[in-house]
């Protein structure tokens, strides 16, 4: 299915990642991420999340102290998903500062994707409030109901005063949040933003999930809930040079498109060829040059429903390598394409993909291959189709000029 | 080639009124929203009033599990359907070139709340969990996406009671970068316990009326509702013959960074949202003829949006006639704003400013023309939608004539 | 008397992370780093503690410890 002809490229105005801050179940920081993956085991374990009932199978990140981070004040009441975005955008900015400081708070903005970071709070404010009273329920809480708090913690934490929001849609959250504060940068609405997601363990998104699917096990190769925190720091990528700060990665393309659960499976999958489509066609790389593709997706069967059939119409019968993040890390909802576009980061940067065996359950043969470790990567492409509808791809690329790292046979 | 963006459809769901007209003669004549709450019980609170929406069918019990749409996410459908319906566009969207952008603050809280209710305390939580977890804070988009067929952008932005301004801007940039042609914009929200409890904890509930800017006010009133606004490119609106309510000029968005819930204490934040509104619609502000305020009528947004007004206005401020709807619809909440919006486009339209009902004392420190208790005959070239959230979000919306 | 000021001043230097030496009685709450929401956790701590209800509009009312022990002696006599 044709793009339509009046589908422009991006506007004007490069965008780079100046720095990269993860919050995992594997550490803190990107290499931990990075070590996590390349050895391929799944980090979920028994854990109690804030208090569960019972223990649940999850990828929690056991003794997280927002102290450890920086001397942040007053943190005491915010949630958990705030505490996770502000420890990850700590260690994004001291990246982004490495050779010399990040833009003033006015002009620095924070843009964060969350699915449900709130759960667990309105949980709290409604329990308290039958418990102990209206009156007397801890007002502190309630501000945590919103799913636009965490990112104005982060605001308040630190400063960071010229533009702000949330996004909220599901598994292409942190793709839209990417873009939209690309786009805010390209406007000049701010000079660097703290752009990802944030996601906190809960028992009762836990519980939910385990209602849906029903109480069987898992699915053999389905995934566990995870948490973290994923941020990157953008700039544009004049302004970086300037300052003197490392480019990462280049923000190269970015498409969207939308196919709901009713549309017709032809639909769905010209929906998706077209979120691809888009955002190869804007960083101007070709599908056989793209040298891997981090799916959001959460498990084989997922896999091909989401993306198998679209895959084959843009990569053809070569097949292209994918790598996801979920089988170690877990789900991370409406984070997860945060984190993968950050591991997505972390590995351009180290010049190599990871060794992720991919599902191989269900698919085609030879629709995808195994990131196997000797790529040198230059070009890849996060993409995440979320079940209500909303999809949406992004391709980074090494920035110009700089060795692209050598094969390892 | 600048694209700019004009308003060509909108429908509503409010407390006031669930047509263009009947909700614009509840404004101009003070109709108010304000009654005994029915969908909880309120006996153990002091507080008993809101504004709920009568004539919005309960969710019939039809269907369980997932398939249950909420109540949000089914004003959000009604409203985009008389949107377009209104628009002339109800099956004729582009597909590929049309955007959702909805805003919300608490998405659908009574999957939650139904669940609570069956909650003994101290006893192991019921089931139930699955609908909580279904219907998340993007369901009334992507269910007004589904239902419409649209396959561009669909984006949830929920940013609490500034949310509908943030989904319309961000829907502006979409169609002025090429992206899409056209977007249903808005935002929804369903009365929610929850928020109502909240409220009343901070002490920012009013016993029975909303009074923005009154020296005596003592609070909001917590509503509920969806507003849905058709934005087109403005060459394509006018080659189809489209009617133009009016031009979305620009926007401007800010951060406090300074407290989770209360605003900077001069407004800075305020301030800037509308200062770099004007900047980015190329407006200047002796162009402005009416604001339409977030008037919440708390103590401190009423006084702090007052101060805000008045240093972007400078010495014009208090001949800018401003006014605040919530006196009537009570606080919407995520829907507030793109209903308000809708009040703008009106204003521009029909020529005519609303007032702002239940002013009867003034404030000293509130000393603006906040109309009150009469609309003015005025067709305003300029027109400013301020709305301020939790976390610090501010966002104005600046609207201009066709 | 004592015992309620002691267990506010705890409170207060709990929630602004400073030393209960430092927490004066005159200078308005939101200056030595109580917030309006941590505020109202105080208020609501000395209503549950004394079994009294201080009223809607007296609550913006309160800016300073003094204020909240004026409160105190207001609605729950000398204790």
């Amino acid at each position: 299915m044709p793009l339509s002809s009046s589908a422009a490229p991006e506007p004007a105005g490069e965008v780079v990642v100046t720095g990269v801050g993860i919050v995992s179940a594997a550490g803190a920081g990107h290499a931990a991420c990075l070590e996590a993956l390349d050895s391929g085991a799944p980090l979920a374990r028994d854990t109690s999340p804030q208090g569960a009932p019972q223990p649940i199978r999850a990828a929690a990140i056991e003794g997280f102290s927002l102290r450890d981070y920086g001397a942040f004040r007053g943190t005491a009441e915010i949630s958990r998903t705030a505490q996770l975005a502000a420890a990850a955008t700590a260690l994004a900015q001291r990246e982004a500062a490495t050779h010399s400081p990040i833009p003033r708070g006015d002009r620095v903005g924070v843009v964060l994707a969350t699915a449900f970071g709130n759960l667990e709070s309105m949980v709290r404010f409604d329990r308290g409030a039958r418990r102990e009273g209206h009156r007397f329920v801890d007002p502190m809480i309630f501000p945590n109901t919103v799913l636009n708090a965490a990112a104005g913690h982060v605001s308040i934490l630190f400063g960071y005063s010229a533009l702000n929001s949330t996004v909220s849609s599901g598994t292409a959250g942190g793709l839209q949040a990417i873009e939209y504060a690309a786009d805010a940068l390209r406007r000049g609405d701010a000079d660097l933003v703290f752009a990802g997601g944030a996601e906190e363990l809960s028992y009762w998104t836990w519980l939910g999930e385990r209602e849906l699917r029903g109480t069987a096990p898992f699915e053999e190769d389905a995934v566990f809930p995870g948490e973290g925190a994923a941020v990157l720091a953008l700039e544009r990528a004049a302004d970086a040079r300037a300052r003197g700060a490392a480019a990462l990665a280049v923000v190269a393309g970015h498409g969207e498109s939308f196919a709901a659960p009713g549309f017709s499976a032809k639909e769905t999958i010209a929906a998706r060829v077209s979120a691809m489509r888009r955002a190869l066609l804007a960083s101007g790389c070709d599908p056989q040059e793209l040298d891997c593709l981090w799916s959001g997706a959460v498990s084989g069967s997922r896999l091909e429903g989401d993306g198998g059939s679209a895959l084959r119409e843009i990569f053809g019968r070569g097949g292209i390598r994918v790598a996801t993040v979920a089988p170690v890390m877990g789900d991370w909802r409406g984070a997860s394409s945060a984190i993968e576009t950050a591991a997505a980061v972390g590995f351009l940067e180290a010049r190599r993909l990871p060794r992720t065996v991919v599902f191989l359950g269900g698919m085609e043969e030879g629709a995808v291959r195994s990131a196997d470790g000797g790529t040198a990567p230059r070009t890849v492409m996060v993409c995440a189709f979320d079940p209500l509808g909303a999809g949406a791809a992004l391709v980074l690329s090494l920035p110009e000029g700089v060795p692209p790292g050598v094969d390892r046979a | 080639m600048t694209r700019a963006v004009v308003v060509t459809g909108m429908g509503l769901v409010t407390p006031i009124g669930s047509t263009l007209d009947t909700f614009w003669q509840a404004l101009l004549s003070g109709k108010s929203g304000a009654r005994p709450i029915r969908s909880f019980d309120t006996s153990v609170f002091k507080h008993r009033v809101g504004c709920e929406v009568l004539d919005f069918a309960a969710d019939s019990s039809a269907g369980r599990g997932a398939t249950r749409q909420g109540r949000a996410t089914r004003m959000a459908i009604a409203a985009g359907e008389r949107s377009l319906s209104d628009a002339g566009l109800e099956n004729s969207l582009p597909p590929e070139r049309t955007a959702v952008v909805l805003g919300t603050t608490l998405g659908e809280p009574q999957f939650l709340e139904e669940l609570a209710e069956r909650w003994a305390l101290d006893a192991p939580p019921p089931e139930g969990w699955a609908e909580v977890v279904a219907h998340r804070c993007d369901s009334a988009a992507t269910a007004l996406a589904s239902r419409f067929r649209v396959h561009g952008p669909v984006q949830t932005i929920p940013t609490a009671c500034a949310a509908g301004n943030y989904a319309i801007a961000r829907a502006v940039d979409l169609i002025r970068s090429d992206r899409v042609d056209l977007a249903m914009v808005g935002g929804a929200e369903a009365f929610s316990r929850l928020a109502f409890v909240g409220f009343v904890r901070l002490h920012a509930m009013a016993p029975d009326r909303c009074r923005p800017f009154d020296r005596d006010r003592k609070g909001l009133l917590l509503g509920e509702g969806a507003g849905i606004l058709v934005l087109e490119e403005e060459e394509r609106a006018r080659r189809r013959g489209a009617r133009i309510y009016a031009r979305v000029l620009g926007y401007g968005l800010s951060c406090d960074a300074y407290h989770i819930t209360g605003p900077h204490p001069e407004g800075r934040g305020a301030a800037q949202a509308m200062t770099r509104a004007l900047e980015n619609s190329r407006v200047a502000s002796d162009e402005v003829e009416y604001i339409n305020a977030h008037g919440t009528g708390t103590i401190n947004n009423d006084r702090v949006e007052t101060l805000a007004i008045k240093s972007v206005m400078g010495s014009r401020a208090r001949s800018v006639p401003v006014s605040s709807i919530k006196a009537l619809t009570g606080h919407m909440m995520g829907a507030s704003s793109s209903v308000e919006a809708i009040a703008c486009a009106l204003a521009i339209d029909r020529g005519v400013l609303p007032p702002t009902w239940n002013l009867e004392t003034p404030d000293p420190e509130c000393d603006l023309d906040y109309l009150p208790g009469r609309p003015r005959e005025l067709r305003p070239r300029v027109v400013l939608n301020n709305s301020y959230a939790f976390g610090g979000n501010n966002a104005t919306l600046v609207f201009g004539r066709p | 008397m004592i015992e309620i000021r002691d267990e506010l001043i705890a409170r207060i230097a709990r929630m602004a992370e400073i030393p209960a030496a430092s927490v004066k009685e005159d200078v308005p709450l939101r200056d030595q780093g109580v917030d309006s929401l941590m505020a109202m956790e105080l208020v609501a701590f000395i209503e549950k503690r004394l079994g009294i209800e201080i009223p809607e509009g007296d609550i913006p009312k309160v800016r300073t410890l003094n204020d909240i022990l004026d409160k105190v002696r207001q609605y729950a006599g000398e204790k």
